[in-house]
């Protein structure tokens, strides 16, 4: 009989572990925020004051932010501060304004306010915009999540005021748009009303025609004023 | 005592259970034939879009179920996506087919309810546009300029373009062209006051001068339409300029196909209506300013002379183009050889080719009759013949014995306004012709030596006004 009664208790021990439930592990810690960027987003961006048809001495550029943790129903404030390996100038090239996260939000994108200071004709300046301990935020996780975005701690921003060449124009050049030069592109807004001619936003279409227009106007232009020539002695061509 | 006796009923239930399990297997089962259903015959079946289908299959079976068979016809694409659509429930088929143009599978189900046992029987269904093949005519009636439709199957079709857009294209015909690359039928139609694109499927217009050629505004001379050979770019050519569109060649897309055209290629030439494309990565054209070959290269929007030498100095010819067409296509390469008509300051003709990117023919025509006065040209898909004609007279030329021979003489009234050779399906030689302002299309059949097939025409077309080109569509 007792033997009988320890193989009942055994078995109903058994099952009664068997049966337990498992705790699901859950995040615990500060809450966080980090910069984040897509699979193909480059590391650094690059901003000039050229690229624009009307003389600007001011300019925002976004980054985007995501924190980690919940979301909570009350604005945040966020802190970002120049890093290790800024030339920029804070005041005179770059402002980091104090932001919030707003009430019920995961993600958010920051606004850093560059500056067309007279330095920016001559040089490019760079600003590594990084995230600082704010009351309600300490650095987020970071790394790549399995979306395949990645979280970051900084940013890389090289600011200017010279034609610097955009990161959709491969080195090895640009269809029939040909080598980037600081010459043709300024010849390209002049002739064309655009500041961006990224595939993706003039389309494929232009991608392929707008060579034939600037062919024409380059055409027109060398009539009256002979060759284009760029900054390192190149004839300006499209095609 | 009470633990004996449940210990002995489990001991007996363990010897139960394993005696039970290891008792042989006599193998004595009674097998009963099942019912067994097949489908016949086999069958195809190509159908114009919106038509109804009727199809009444054999059913046999081995033994009849007491309760009616299940039957389900469904249709689903091949090669493709999309979901299967259930045509009907009903034993014989009979149902209106609105699918878009292609190729499908119709699937013919039947279930025996007692046994749930399926047969299946698989048919090829090719769905047609309306409009799915056919010889467009460019022609002017009533003071406006019509396009109609003549299909494969001698339909005629008259004013698509006019009914599907409810409107009137004012002005005269000036041509009718098409593309057709992987179901992305193109239709251009120019007239001297615009040119139109049409959805080749429907004949629904969807753009017009502005989202087509923007800056281009008279138009009078016969144009040029064609994919370069990767289909990657429209090429058109219009009073004598170049212009490249995306084509859907390169994973692009139909919406991207459907954008404007380029600005005209710079550069100072004047093209006669003739694209060669014969090269994978070059497609040449001929400028009858300076009397040269000209190409460009794919997804370029550049204009350059050409610079081989060979039969000829492409970059130098130094002769007019009158003509043009393809001839002979390397299937295993596919490109080929293309034709130009050309003729030098004393009225002589010659014939000059380009093979893939080398200079093939160059050849004086010689031993033709009335060669000197001929307007139209058409060269045949594989023997190397030309098929010119006159005002009235269709004559071949014989590349090879360099010599010519009549064919065929309309009746006196008649003026022939274009040729083309039908190079899909039968060998036709395809002639229109104006009987005053009311005009005419002429089937020729072609024998295996290039002649006419009885010595004349074998069908006739009327209704037309007077007709000014001819232009096949896929």
């Amino acid at each position: 009989m007792k033997k009988l009664l320890f193989l009942i208790s055994i078995v109903i021990a058994a099952f009664g572990i068997a049966c337990k439930k498992q705790d699901v592990p859950l995040f615990s810690g500060k809450n966080g925020i980090s910069f984040y960027k897509g699979p193909y987003d480059p590391d650094s961006l690059g901003y000039s004051f050229a690229f624009s048809l009307v003389e600007k001495q001011r300019d925002t550029i976004f980054i985007p932010m995501r924190i980690t943790g919940p979301a909570n129903h009350v604005a945040r404030a966020i802190a970002v501060k120049a890093g290790d390996g800024t030339t920029a100038r804070e005041g005179k090239d770059f402002i980091l304004p104090e932001a919030t996260l707003p009430a019920d939000s995961l993600t958010v994108n920051y606004p850093v306010i560059v500056l067309n200071s007279p330095e920016m004709k001559n040089g490019t300046f760079r600003l590594v915009v990084q995230v600082a301990p704010s009351k309600d935020f300490e650095l987020g996780a970071l790394g790549k999540e399995i979306g395949g975005t990645t979280n970051v701690a900084s940013m890389i921003i090289n600011i200017s005021a010279q034609l610097i060449r955009p990161s959709y124009w491969p080195a090895g050049g640009y269809g029939d748009f040909g080598l980037f030069s600081q010459v043709k592109f300024k010849f390209m807004m002049e002739a064309t009303g655009l500041t961006n001619f990224d595939s993706d936003v003039i389309g494929i279409d232009q991608y392929y025609n707008l060579p034939v227009v600037l062919q024409r106007k380059l055409a027109e232009y060398e009539a009256i004023n002979g060759p284009l020539v760029d900054e390192d002695g190149l004839r300006v061509t499209f095609n | 005592m009470r633990r004996h006796i449940f210990s002995d009923v489990l001991w007996l239930c363990v010897v139960a259970i394993v005696a039970f399990s290891c008792q042989r297997d006599k193998q004595n089962y009674v097998f009963e034939k099942l019912n067994k259903v097949s489908i016949s015959p086999d069958s195809a079946f190509a159908i114009t879009q919106y038509d109804t289908l009727k199809f009444a299959p054999v059913y046999t079976d081995t033994k009849p179920p007491g309760v009616p068979y299940k039957y389900e016809w469904v249709i689903y694409l091949q090669n493709g996506s999309g979901s299967p659509v259930t045509l009907s429930a009903e034993r014989n088929l009979k149902a209106a087919i609105k699918q878009s143009p292609g190729v499908y599978t119709l699937q013919c189900r039947v279930t025996d309810p007692e046994t749930g046992i399926v047969a299946v029987k698989l048919y090829k269904v090719t769905v047609n546009g309306k409009f799915y093949s056919g010889w467009m005519v460019a022609n002017t009636r009533n003071n406006s300029a019509h396009l109609d439709f003549i299909r494969v199957d001698d339909a005629l079709i008259l004013d698509p373009a006019g009914l599907a857009n409810n409107t009137t294209y004012s002005g005269k015909a000036i041509a009718a062209l098409s593309t057709n690359n992987s179901g992305t039928a193109i239709i251009l139609f120019f007239t001297t006051n615009g040119v139109f694109r049409f959805n080749g499927n429907d004949f629904f217009q969807n753009a017009g001068t502005d989202k087509l050629l923007p800056g281009a505004s008279a138009f009078s001379t016969l144009p040029a339409y064609s994919l370069n050979v990767l289909a990657s770019e429209q090429l058109l050519i219009s009073e004598g300029g170049l212009y490249g569109g995306i084509s859907t060649g390169f994973g692009m897309t139909e919406a991207q196909a459907l954008k404007p055209f380029s600005d005209r290629y710079n550069g100072d030439y004047y093209l006669f209506p003739g694209l060669a494309a014969s090269s994978f990565y070059t497609t040449y054209v001929y400028d009858n300013k300076y009397k040269r070959f000209m190409q460009t290269g794919y997804d370029t929007r550049t204009l350059l002379p050409s610079a081989v030498n060979g039969s000829f100095d492409m970059g130098n010819v130094g002769k007019t183009a009158i003509g043009f067409d393809r001839g002979a296509l390397d299937n295993a390469y596919p490109t080929g050889e293309y034709f130009f008509i050309m003729q030098d300051e004393n009225n002589n003709r010659y014939v000059y080719s380009i093979n893939k990117d080398a200079p093939a023919m160059n050849q004086l025509i010689g031993n033709s009759p009335e060669i000197g006065t001929a307007k139209y040209f058409a060269t045949a898909s594989s023997l190397k013949q030309l098929y010119y004609a006159t005002d009235s007279k269709i004559y071949l030329y014989d590349m090879i014995a360099n010599s010519s021979e009549l064919l065929y003489t309309f009746p006196a009234g008649y003026k022939i306004a274009d040729i083309k050779i039908q190079r899909t399906g039968t060998a036709r030689l395809v002639v229109a012709a104006n009987k005053g302002t009311a005009g005419e299309v002429f089937y020729f059949e072609l024998n295996v030596r290039g002649r006419l097939v009885n010595e004349t025409f074998s069908k006739k077309f009327q209704g037309f006004g007077e007709i000014v080109q001819v232009g096949f569509k896929n």
